[in-house]
């Protein structure tokens, strides 16, 4: 039953190689100690919250809310979604892109 | 073929209380955060509630203290107004809050985060603090209707030290133990179906759909419960009372009940919900919103 409800939301096509960011704003937001780690963590394969809970030490309703503005900056997406063999939803975040470089001009 | 099938349900009911405890254990906090608040908001209610009798009392030399409590008070208004106030807002309260539980497991469950914080409590109460306290009094009436079957002696009820129990009261309890069973089996789907649908009339209907397709696992699931939750504490508080009345007190029997009650509260509560959940996740019947939830 399962695995019928497999599914993705986003696709490894999404995974850029590279992006520059030229944005303070969003440099700050990538410079941010707890959002680098987890970001981090996310350049190398998809991680749910309770992975990264376990990698990280960090609570995951603090993970969560790094998640959400990593979401909103378009820097993490949800790479997939799976279902446990007790039908619980697991929702895989992934980075945009395999490096991110910061790119500012003053 | 027969004992094929029992060992599937067996399998599908420790996969309920292991995956439910697993759960649990992981997100204890916001659980333990939402039942204290709302043993705290009920107590508060009530103590708000008999301070402003006080004051009452105090600037108004005319009232008595029946007209807030008596049966027959002289001022009936007063009184009803009163009663309503200390006992349904603090119970809705209480029961809208200790069933928001159900929104905590449908987020651990259902939201894809596998987590759940004490903050969501405070939006199922706002979304479905009415229907919450509607389905408690609803699954709490087979207790009381159960308790009505049995029909305790009165005069037992008064002194603990006297309570005897013969055969025929033991299958008279025992009657309206499996009454309160089965009452719950019958509208504990209620719960979850709510939280997933947000409407009463439907989670009627799906609560009836499981029941139908699946009663074989949910009398096996939640005899268990019953097993763990109430029948253990509740044989264990009577033999101690009847059997070993040398060591009958009021402190023990306050002790055994706090105890039992500290029990059902820490664990049993936040399992019913998971395991609830659980299964309204799992077992298969046609729903009015799909499951998994859509994006």
């Amino acid at each position: 039953m399962a695995s019928n409800f497999n599914s993705s939301i986003g696709k490894s096509s999404k995974i850029k190689e590279e992006i520059k960011i030229t944005d303070s704003s969003l440099a700050l937001i990538v410079l941010h100690e707890k959002k680098k780690m987890i970001l981090k963590m996310l350049l190398e394969k998809a991680m749910t919250i309770q992975d990264l809970k376990k990698a990280t030490n960090l609570n995951p309703g603090t993970i969560k809310r790094h998640l959400d503005d990593l979401v909103k900056n378009k820097l993490v997406f949800v790479a997939k979604v799976k279902y446990s063999d007790y039908n619980i939803r697991m929702k895989y975040y992934r980075a945009t892109a395999k490096n991110f470089i910061i790119n500012i001009k003053i | 073929m027969r004992s094929r099938n029992s060992f599937k349900l067996f399998t599908e009911t420790k996969k309920d209380f292991k995956n439910s405890w697993q759960l649990f254990k992981e997100n204890y906090k916001a659980f333990i955060s939402t039942e204290f608040f709302a043993f705290l908001s009920f107590i508060s209610i009530e103590i708000i509630m008999f301070s402003l009798i006080g004051l009452i009392y105090y600037l108004v030399p005319s009232l008595s203290l029946e007209d807030f409590w008596f049966i027959f008070p002289q001022n009936f208004n007063i009184s009803f107004i009163f009663r309503f106030i200390t006992i349904f807002v603090a119970l809705i309260i209480l029961f809208a809050f200790l069933n928001c539980q159900n929104g905590l497991a449908y987020d651990i469950m259902s939201s894809g985060e596998m987590f759940a914080e004490f903050k969501s409590s405070f939006t199922y109460f706002r979304r479905y603090w009415w229907q919450y306290f509607v389905l408690t009094i609803l699954i709490l009436m087979g207790w009381f209707l159960g308790m009505i079957i049995f029909d305790f002696d009165h005069n037992n009820m008064g002194s603990p030290q006297t309570i005897t129990l013969d055969a025929f009261q033991i299958g008279w309890l025992i009657i309206s133990f499996l009454f309160f069973f089965i009452w719950f089996v019958t509208f504990i789907n209620t719960l979850p179906s709510i939280t997933a649908q947000g409407s009463l009339k439907h989670s009627f209907i799906e609560n009836f759909r499981i029941l139908r397709k699946n009663a074989k696992r949910l009398l096996t699931t939640w005899g268990i419960f019953f097993l763990i939750f109430f029948i253990t504490p509740f044989t264990v508080s009577f033999i101690t009372i009847i059997f070993l009345p040398s060591l009958t007190s009021p402190f023990l029997i306050l002790f055994l009940l706090g105890l039992f009650i500290s029990f059902l509260a820490i664990i049993g509560f936040p399992m019913l919900s998971l395991i609830a959940t659980g299964i309204y996740n799992n077992v298969e019947f046609e729903r009015f919103k799909p499951f998994p939830p859509s994006e």
